[in-house]
C-alpha cells in the first residue's frame, strides 16, 4: 500500500514536470492570457485545469507546488475526462477480443464486475487526475469515466453493459475501508455517489429512447431522435439531475 | 460536472440501442449499423451542447472511438471512425494515434 502511494506520487511529480514542460509558462504556450483577452486566442488553447495548473506552479512568487499540491483545489471541471483517456488505453489495451478476454475466465468478461485490474486503473486515474485538479469530484468522476472506458477497449462491452460495470467499480472502491484497506473521505465516497448517479443518469435517458423505439436497432433514423438530444443537451446547462429517476444495477 | 459528463455518456449509451452490440469493442466497426453514430457525428452532437464543450467532446470520441475502431478507412471501410481528415487537421495526429496505439500496446 505504501509502496503505491509512493508510486503514485513518482508517477504525479512525473507528469506535473512533463506538463510544465508541454503548458506551462516558459513553454509554447507563454504566459497565462488573461480572462478578458480577445478571443479567439491569437495562438494555441489550453483547457482551464492546465491554465491553473500552470499559474500554480509557475508563479515565481512561491515555493514550487509540488504533486498533489500543484492540482488545483477548487477545480471540478469535465477536464479531468480527458486525464482518464490514457490512463484507460494503458490499463486495458491488451484485451480488445472478445474472444480472448472470454479464454482468460469469466472475470473477463463483457460487463463483468471490478477486478483488481479495474481498481489499479481507478488509482491511477486518481494520481494523474490529481496533477491538475485536486478534487475527490474531479477524480470521481475521471474514475467513472475510466472505468466505462476500459469496460468497452478491455472487454468489449455494449455501451450500456459498460455503464452499468463502470456504476459496479465505482460501489467496489466504497469497501476498500471495510476490509482494513486505508478508507477514504466522506466527501470522496459522495463525490464517487454523484458520479454512479451520472452514470445511471446516461443509462436511464439511453434506455428510454431506445424503450420509446426512437433510436432502435433496425430503425432507419440517422442518430438521435430530437426529444432525446434535447433532453441531454439541457444537462449540458442544467446542473439538476432530480428529473430522471436512475434505475438501479441490474 | 455531473451535468457536463451526462452527455457524453448518454450519447454513448445510446449506441447500444443503435446497432452496436455486445461484443463489438475497439476491432468491431463493422457491427456498426447505419443508424449509430459515427465519431464525427458525436463529437459534433457533444460540442452542440455548448458550455464546457471541450472536454465533453474529447470524452464522446474517446468512447465512440473505443467502440467503432480507430481512424477512419485504417480498418476497412470503417466510415464510424475518427474521420482521416480530422486526423491530418492536427498537428503531429498521425503521431500521436501511433502513440495511443502503442500505449494500448504496453501491458
Amino acid at each position: 500500500m505504501l509502496f503505491c502511494i509512493f508510486l503514485h506520487a513518482y508517477i504525479g511529480e512525473a507528469l506535473a514536470n512533463a506538463f510544465d514542460a508541454a503548458f506551462g509558462t516558459d513553454s509554447e504556450y507563454g504566459p497565462i492570457d488573461p480572462k478578458d483577452s480577445p478571443k479567439p486566442l491569437d495562438g494555441p488553447w489550453r483547457h482551464g485545469s492546465l491554465k491553473g495548473f500552470a499559474a500554480l506552479r509557475g508563479d515565481p512568487k512561491q515555493t514550487k507546488k509540488l504533486y498533489p499540491a500543484c492540482g488545483l483545489t477548487s477545480d471540478s471541471q469535465a477536464d479531468c475526462l480527458a486525464r482518464a483517456v490514457p490512463v484507460a488505453a494503458l490499463f486495458s489495451g491488451t484485451r480488445r477480443d472478445p474472444a480472448a478476454a472470454a479464454a482468460a475466465g469469466s472475470q473477463d468478461q463483457p460487463g463483468s464486475s471490478s477486478s483488481m485490474g479495474s481498481r489499479a486503473l481507478s488509482d491511477a486515474v486518481a494520481a494523474v487526475t490529481r496533477v491538475t485538479q485536486n478534487t475527490d469530484v474531479a477524480v470521481a468522476f475521471a474514475q467513472a469515466f475510466g472505468a466505462l472506458l476500459g469496460e468497452v477497449v478491455a472487454r468489449g462491452s455494449a455501451p450500456l453493459q459498460a455503464l452499468a460495470a463502470a456504476e459496479k467499480a465505482l460501489l467496489a472502491l466504497d469497501t476498500r475501508g471495510e476490509n482494513g484497506e486505508d478508507g477514504d473521505s466522506e466527501d470522496a465516497a459522495d463525490a464517487r455517489e454523484s458520479a454512479r448517479q451520472a452514470l445511471a443518469t446516461a443509462r436511464t435517458l439511453a434506455s428510454q429512447e431506445q424503450g420509446s423505439g426512437s433510436g432502435g436497432a433496425g430503425n432507419d433514423q440517422k442518430g438521435p431522435s430530437e426529444p432525446f438530444l434535447r433532453t441531454v443537451l439541457s444537462y449540458a446547462a442544467v446542473p439538476s439531475l432530480s428529473e430522471v429517476t436512475p434505475k438501479p444495477i441490474a | 460536472m455531473p451535468h457536463a459528463f451526462v452527455l457524453p455518456v448518454a450519447l454513448f449509451a445510446l449506441q447500444d440501442a443503435q446497432g452496436v452490440g455486445s461484443g463489438s469493442g475497439a476491432a468491431g466497426a463493422a457491427s456498426s449499423s447505419s443508424s449509430s453514430l459515427s465519431y464525427e457525428e458525436g463529437v459534433r452532437a457533444a460540442i452542440r451542447g455548448g458550455g464546457c464543450c471541450a472536454s465533453r467532446a474529447i470524452a464522446a470520441g474517446a468512447c465512440l472511438a473505443a467502440l467503432h475502431g480507430g481512424e477512419a478507412g485504417s480498418e476497412g471501410d470503417n466510415a464510424h471512425g475518427v474521420p482521416t481528415a480530422w486526423v491530418g487537421r492536427v498537428r503531429d495526429g498521425q503521431q500521436l494515434l501511433d502513440v495511443a496505439v502503442k500505449l494500448a500496446c504496453l501491458r
